[in-house]
């Protein structure tokens, strides 16, 4: 099957894309300024002053820390109280030297009036400009005698029960239970652990559509009408997407570097019952599709992100692949632009040599409601412009690596063709896709984001601003001690109180 | 979510406090059939819910709730509940059941709130692995898995008799990982009466599968 190209700015997806960030970006600019201009640097400033701050933790605070509502633009009490401190007209730049003066005049203020300071309320989590959101204060029993729980302790016998339901699928069994608490309190300690990692050879944990499985729905965004595995046929097929979730979870057990997702150059083949994860070569991937499109170059190959789904479904037909830039930073760093997280704008005023975004497929992007995202979003791109979707161009197939990809496939638009393949990618430059897999890869924002998927999927929630130096701890072990592994890491996870206490 | 967290975090307390979850009516009158401190003289209210600032209480998926039950009831996870005798009931209610369904409907993560169906999905699984349970048990002339010690005749059985506390019992420990508190060996024993009381013909098979039923959805058993 070969596919035309198509002409430019026919990629609804992408065009919906854009209107997402039109209006976030739009009103993060009125948010501070008396025209309707976009000021990216808010978020980053706000939690520079609030790094601590529950509101912070999962990432840059959100548009509701502010905003009534994003479109039409109206402001919370809160908006509205740092607007008038911030006085104005501003610049760009005034803005930015304001901003952190502004937030700290009023944050000993109570601006939606419900007996709480800004300050407390943006450290506990809660919403400043909102009266009916006030931090959860709730108190220990002075007594906890009587009780069959040890309430506000960290109960063993509660973790027991959590390691085996959360990782193994299921409870303790009686006697388990039993044998357990007869232990002393050392060896139960040490039971536990044994109970994790027993438990993490499970079916439940690891097996196709296990836990970890599930884990990768939300960054693999599969499609089964769009599914071509051997076995599972969809009207369209397009790729066999299990090779990604197979990566994903070989990335995540047994000590594997958890980077591997997005810096590993081979696939991972899945033999079942009992469940076993193995690389593989190209030969042998390719007799699980039913339609196998052509595998990506060696030397071009970034984990995930390069991988014949992700490419067909991401890139599709586009010339400046947002959606598979933005998807990328979504599922491995945590960020999400549609709603202004992990803003690094890249202007000449924040000290970079070029101004972004260049706007070289003319989409609009540098107007100025659209620019907010976009300086960040289109250096983001540029390392995907040779890496075609479902096109192909002579000597090459579709999801592969093309030199001069936007040449050959949009050879009269010689606006495009300035279009660079370096570019930012957390204010980091780089020159290539593989060089933005390591960036990434090695960033904070990756260790962090990988630890809170876990840290949501036992805890339950993110974590407090109580909890943030035990999450920073472990995410910073993560990197280090832990050497990626997100075994390791999780012993680390279920010894928190957060996760044993009750 | 907050919202569910707190309500969960409250009942459990409330049941760490009293150890009675779930087989008293909502009101606070004694269960029928005699049980209960009798009459209007409930005694003083009792001290206001204490809420732990630390825990975070989940409520278990459908498939946790599916291995819960084939592990506790000795079932095969091809007996548990079926819509239409075809499709595993957790599979069918997987959303309302803290699932997913990514590959067709692009629901890539549970939602953070139950849905208005999740108790009846919850109650629909619970009930069919406790009615199979019991008329295994009580009738298919296999070893009996959980009630086979009852002494039944006619039908019924004897409340008070030792080998029901020893069922009870056994129910909490497959159930809750625990013994039985006094309060709540005494709120199963009034559950027979009641059912007794209503003319069913086969009373104790009856109780085996509702007693099975009110502990497997107590929100200590849905909840972790």
């Amino acid at each position: 099957m070969r596919v035309e190209a198509p002409r430019r700015g026919a990629g609804r997806p992408v065009m919906t894309m854009h209107r997402t960030l039109l209006a976030c970006a739009t009103a993060l600019g009125l948010l501070f300024s008396s025209e309707t201009r976009a000021e990216p640097s808010a978020p980053p400033i706000f939690c520079e002053r609030y790094p601590t701050s529950a509101t912070c933790l999962g990432g840059p605070a959100s548009c509701d820390t502010c905003h009534d509502s994003t479109e039409p633009v109206d402001w919370n009490p809160y908006g509205e109280a740092v607007r008038k401190a911030l006085g104005g007209p501003l610049s760009p730049s005034e803005f930015t030297l304001r901003l952190d003066l502004a937030l700290g005049a009023i944050e000993t203020a109570d601006a939606d009036g419900d007996g709480v300071s800004n300050r407390d309320e943006i450290q506990e989590g809660s919403l400043p400009g909102d009266p009916t959101s006030v931090p959860f204060e709730a108190v220990c029993p002075e007594d906890t005698t009587g009780m069959d729980y040890p309430i506000c302790e960290r109960s063993p016998r509660h973790i027991l029960r959590k390691i085996h339901l959360d990782v193994c699928g299921r409870s303790p069994r009686w006697v388990e239970m039993e044998a357990f608490l007869e232990q002393s309190p050392e060896a139960q300690e040490a039971a536990l652990h044994e109970a994790l990692d027993v438990c993490l050879d499970s079916e439940h944990w690891l097996g196709k559509d296990g836990v970890l499985w599930q884990l990768a729905h939300p960054k693999v965004r599969p499609v089964a009408a769009l599914k071509g595995s051997a076995v599972e046929v969809g009207p369209v097929p397009l790729a066999n997407y299990d090779h990604d979730y197979q990566l994903y979870v070989w990335s995540q057990i047994d000590d594997h570097d958890a980077r591997s997702v997005l810096t590993a150059d081979f696939g991972v083949l899945r033999d079942d019952g009992p469940t076993r994860y193995y690389a593989a070569t190209d030969t042998e991937l390719e007799q699980e599709c039913a339609f196998c499109l052509e595998p990506m170059q060696v030397e071009r190959r970034v984990g995930n992100i390069t991988s014949r789904w992700f490419l067909s479904y991401f890139v599709m037909f586009t010339p400046l692949p947002r959606a598979a830039a933005s998807q990328a930073y979504r599922a491995y760093l945590g960020y999400d632009i549609a709603r202004n997280e992990g803003l690094f704008p890249i202007t000449v005023d924040q000290g970079f040599p070029v101004t972004e975004p260049a706007d070289h497929d003319r989409s609009g992007v540098d107007a100025p409601g659209c620019a907010t995202c976009h300086s960040t979003l289109d250096p983001l791109s540029y390392a995907f412009r040779n890496y075609t979707g479902l096109v192909s161009a002579p000597g090459y197939g579709r999801t592969q690596y093309i030199p001069d990809r936007l040449e050959q496939l949009w050879p009269d638009d010689t606006a495009l063709h300035a279009t660079p393949e370096s570019g930012y990618l957390l204010a980091e430059s780089y020159d290539n896709l593989v060089e933005w897999g390591q960036i990434a890869a090695n960033s904070d924002a990756f260790a962090k984001a990988a630890v809170m998927d876990y840290w949501r999927l036992l805890v339950g929630r993110p974590p407090t601003a109580d909890e943030g130096p035990e999450y920073e701890s472990i995410w910073r072990r993560f990197q280090g001690e832990h050497d990626y592994s997100v075994e390791r890491m999780l012993h680390d996870l279920v010894d928190t109180e957060a996760y044993g206490a009750i | 979510m907050r919202f569910e967290w707190s309500l969960a975090l409250g009942l459990l307390a409330l049941a760490a406090c009293t150890g009675d979850l779930g087989s008293s009516p909502p009101d606070g009158r004694p269960p029928p059939g005699g049980g209960g401190d009798g009459g209007d003289d409930r005694g003083p209210d009792p001290d206001p819910t204490p809420v732990s600032p630390k825990a975070t209480v989940k409520r278990k998926t459908g498939t946790q709730i599916g291995n819960d039950l084939a592990q506790a009831l000795e079932l095969g996870s091809d007996e548990l509940c079926r819509e239409l005798g075809q499709e595993p009931c957790a599979e069918v209610h997987a959303i309302a059941l803290r699932g997913v369904s990514a590959y067709t409907a692009g629901v890539f993560e549970p939602l953070e709130v139950s849905t208005a169906t999740s108790p009846i999905a919850v109650d629909r699984l619970v009930l069919s692995a406790c009615q199979t349970r019991a008329w295994r048990d009580f009738e298919s002339g296999d070893a009996p898995a959980l009630f086979g010690d009852l002494r039944v005749t006619e039908g019924r059985l004897d409340p008070d008799a030792p080998e029901v506390e020893a069922v009870i019992t056994e129910l909490y420990r497959r159930a809750l990982l625990r013994d039985p508190k006094a309060t709540e060996q005494m709120h199963l024993r009034d559950l027979y009466r009641h059912i007794e009381a209503t003319g069913a013909t086969a009373p104790a098979r009856d109780w085996a599968a509702l007693s099975c039923f009110a502990v497997f959805t107590t929100l200590e058993a849905v909840f972790y």
